[in-house]
């Protein structure tokens, strides 16, 4: 297994390492020709992001989430996924090395925080225990497009204001329609992140443990930030600008939340 | 005449395709306009050249900024002056005079200028987007005519896919050109691509806020409301687009109604005021206004851009952006040069293997021919069993017998020998006899 799982690790590596030089040239050097071969390679490597993990969840007869690198690696699949429904029904162009670079640099980070070989604990092959680790990775996949999707929001907008028109104000898509992604993809992160911690309780309860860990507390304050955005922008009309940079506060807190407890804290 | 392969329609040896034509370039607006043809004199101009029996094809392209005679012929003279004659006769014009006023090119040179015209490298605005559509539409009517055969069915087809790569592959009809509709892509840029269901307010009755209004309805905009000093001026407007008049005082109170503002007024003083809009924000709960101020001096207060919730362009904005883009468009006419390069060389390699397929045509024509004969001298001898099995025998050892000569063929006219090769196998297979 091992031989096929570093064979087909470097051949997604090396597919998104491709597609994100290609949509840069898509992007810096609008080099319109490259549209058709740009979305092909992504297909391609999102394909082969999947087979990679149906490989580690077949061999290893459990969902690929056991370790700190397969979750970085499900969650990078995850966002490519969702970027690519985005560009799929935005139908906008091409902005996929903003979200392309965030993935590859993912990929790249599991092969050191991977084993393929590892057995996880008896706890981490329940039921309960995947369906909470994958809400949880599709709730942080969701955030991370939404904070791309402000990125973009807050740089175009400061190039419209101070009226600097170039290449990425010239290709980046209409801020309406960036906002509108943004907040669709704000809204399933909340969802996912409200029945993350509900499977996670009673996983919890179920393996006799209690209490919020310092981890659990700062995903909850990241949720309620999210929760509260959501619902001012919904019935207080807090858009535009302020939403896009609370979207990225939000997802600060979640980063900052998940490398202090990478750290032991 | 001989055989085509392919789609076995006659085909003409040695045919020539020249084009004759004026532009914005060659010629004065009046003038375009006395040439231009229209639908019934592009009829009777082809009509007139296709009697001639040198004249095989032709297609007859005519819009506002330029007219364009494409005939296909087997002479070979340095310039046609029957398109001319003809041209003259049908538009009663003086053939002196259009001589002086047209360009001419043949051959490589035409194939060319073709894919140019269609690329809209040749147009006033390089990068429009209509041209592709008169094209196809002038070889339509060609096809109606019944004026189009075997070249011109390839040479227009190959066209069309020349227009769509360069409209695919380069950035060369991509950005405005134009002052109104730069206004357009910027309101595009913060407010999408479709304008449906906002307001655009027209603050004055000016041409350039007209032209405004128009590129905005055009992107999906159907609601208006026109400010103006008088509001007889603003009737025309309100007339055409549809939408409410109002004079410049009920600004303060509408304002906030409106997504997209355009202000063109002759105003010497700012008409829109930062209270105004402050006041229509708040009105609008956070939802932006975007503002265009086309006016010198300008229309709207400056300090109305510190606002939040608002974007504010002005002419020079838009002249920048306008400037920015012809810029953008000058740097892709280098790859869509390339490209109409590459696909020149193709119809030159199609139109030089021609000869080929008529000649491998007739190779396989002349075996077969040897294998029927000898076939029927045994035919009376035979039970049909036997001539059926002989006849599929000698089927196959032609075809096998031919493989290696008929790929030798192809590979030289691959490699740019075709009639080279042609003349070789007219000479060995003796098949011209």
């Amino acid at each position: 297994m091992t031989k096929a799982y570093y064979i087909l690790f470097f051949h997604v590596l090396g597919l998104y390492v491709l597609t994100s030089v290609m949509y840069w040239q898509l992007f810096f050097k609008e080099e319109t020709r490259l549209i058709v071969k740009s979305r092909i390679l992504l297909y391609s490597s999102v394909a082969s992001h999947t087979l990679l993990l149906l490989l580690i969840a077949l061999t290893n007869h459990r969902c690929p989430v056991a370790t700190p690198g397969e979750g970085l690696l499900f969650c990078a699949w995850m966002v490519a996924l969702g970027h690519l429904t985005s560009e799929f029904y935005a139908k906008s162009k091409p902005w996929g090395i903003f979200t392309l670079l965030p993935i590859t640099l993912a990929v790249l980070l599991s092969l050191f925080l991977s084993d393929p070989h590892s057995p996880s604990p008896e706890q981490y092959r329940g039921a309960y225990f995947s369906f909470h680790i994958v809400s949880s990775l599709a709730a942080f996949a969701c955030f991370t497009i939404s904070a791309v999707l402000a990125t973009m929001y807050i740089t175009l907008f400061k190039r419209l204001k101070s009226k600097r028109f170039d290449v990425v104000f010239r290709t980046l898509p209409p801020l309406e329609n960036i906002e509108v992604l943004e907040t669709i993809w704000v809204y399933f992160g909340i969802l996912f992140m409200i029945i993350a911690p509900v499977i996670g309780w009673i996983w919890v309860r179920d393996h006799g443990g209690e209490g919020m860990s310092p981890k659990e507390f700062g995903i909850f304050t990241a949720l309620f930030l999210f929760l509260g955005t959501a619902i001012a922008r919904a019935f207080f009309r807090f858009k535009g600008i302020r939403f896009a940079v609370s979207i990225i506060v939000g997802f600060g807190l979640l980063l900052m939340t998940l490398a202090l407890n990478v750290h032991g804290f | 005449m001989t055989e085509n392969a392919q789609n076995h329609l006659p085909i003409q040896k040695d045919l020539h395709v020249v084009v004759l034509g004026l532009n914005h370039l060659t010629a004065s607006v009046d003038y375009r306009d006395k040439a231009h043809f229209s639908r019934d004199e592009i009829l009777a101009v082809t009509d007139l050249i296709l009697r001639e029996p040198d004249f095989h094809e032709v297609v007859v392209l005519s819009t506002c900024n330029r007219s364009e005679i494409y005939a296909a012929t087997s002479r070979f003279n340095e310039r046609e002056t029957l398109l001319e004659k003809a041209w003259a006769q049908v538009k009663s014009l003086e053939e002196s005079e259009l001589r002086g006023q047209t360009y001419y090119c043949r051959d490589s040179e035409a194939v060319s200028h073709l894919f140019r015209v269609i690329s809209s490298l040749d147009s006033m605005i390089m990068g429009e987007n209509q041209i592709l559509g008169q094209v196809k539409d002038a070889y339509d009517l060609a096809c109606k005519n019944n004026s189009v055969d075997f070249y011109f069915n390839f040479l227009f087809q190959n066209s069309f896919k020349v227009g769509k790569r360069v409209r695919s592959e380069t950035t060369l009809n991509e950005g405005a050109v134009s002052i109104s509709s730069a206004a357009v892509d910027l309101a595009q840029k913060v407010l999408g691509q479709n304008f449906g269901g906002r307001v655009v307010g027209i603050v004055g009755s000016g041409e350039m806020g007209e032209l405004t209004a128009f590129h905005l309805n055009k992107a999906g905009a159907s609601q208006f409301i026109f400010f103006n000093r008088s509001l007889n001026n603003a009737e025309k407007l309100a007339a055409r687009f549809g939408g409410d008049i109002y004079t410049l005082s009920h600004l303060k109170d509408k304002l906030s109604l409106c997504d997209i503002v355009v202000s063109s007024t002759g105003a010497r003083d700012a008409v829109i005021l930062k209270g105004q809009v402050e006041s229509a924000v708040k009105a609008r709960n956070g939802k932006p206004i975007f503002f265009i101020d086309i006016a010198a001096p300008r229309d709207i207060e400056e300090s109305v851009q510190e606002i939040p919730g608002t974007f504010v362009f002005t002419i020079d904005d838009l002249k920048n952006i306008v400037g920015k883009n012809k810029l953008l468009r000058q740097e892709a006419a280098d790859a869509t040069l390339q490209i109409i390069k590459e696909e020149v060389a193709k119809v030159e390699f199609w139109y030089a293997n021609l000869d080929l397929v008529t000649v491998i045509r007739q190779l396989r024509s002349k075996f077969e021919g040897v294998v029927r004969e000898e076939l029927d001298k045994k035919r009376k001898n035979q039970p049909s069993e036997v001539l059926e099995e002989l006849e599929k025998f000698s089927q196959g050892l032609v075809g096998k017998l031919l493989h290696i000569p008929i790929a030798g063929l192809k590979k030289m006219g691959e490699n740019g020998s075709a009639k080279k090769a042609s003349h070789f196998a007219n000479q060995i297979f003796s098949l011209m006899d």
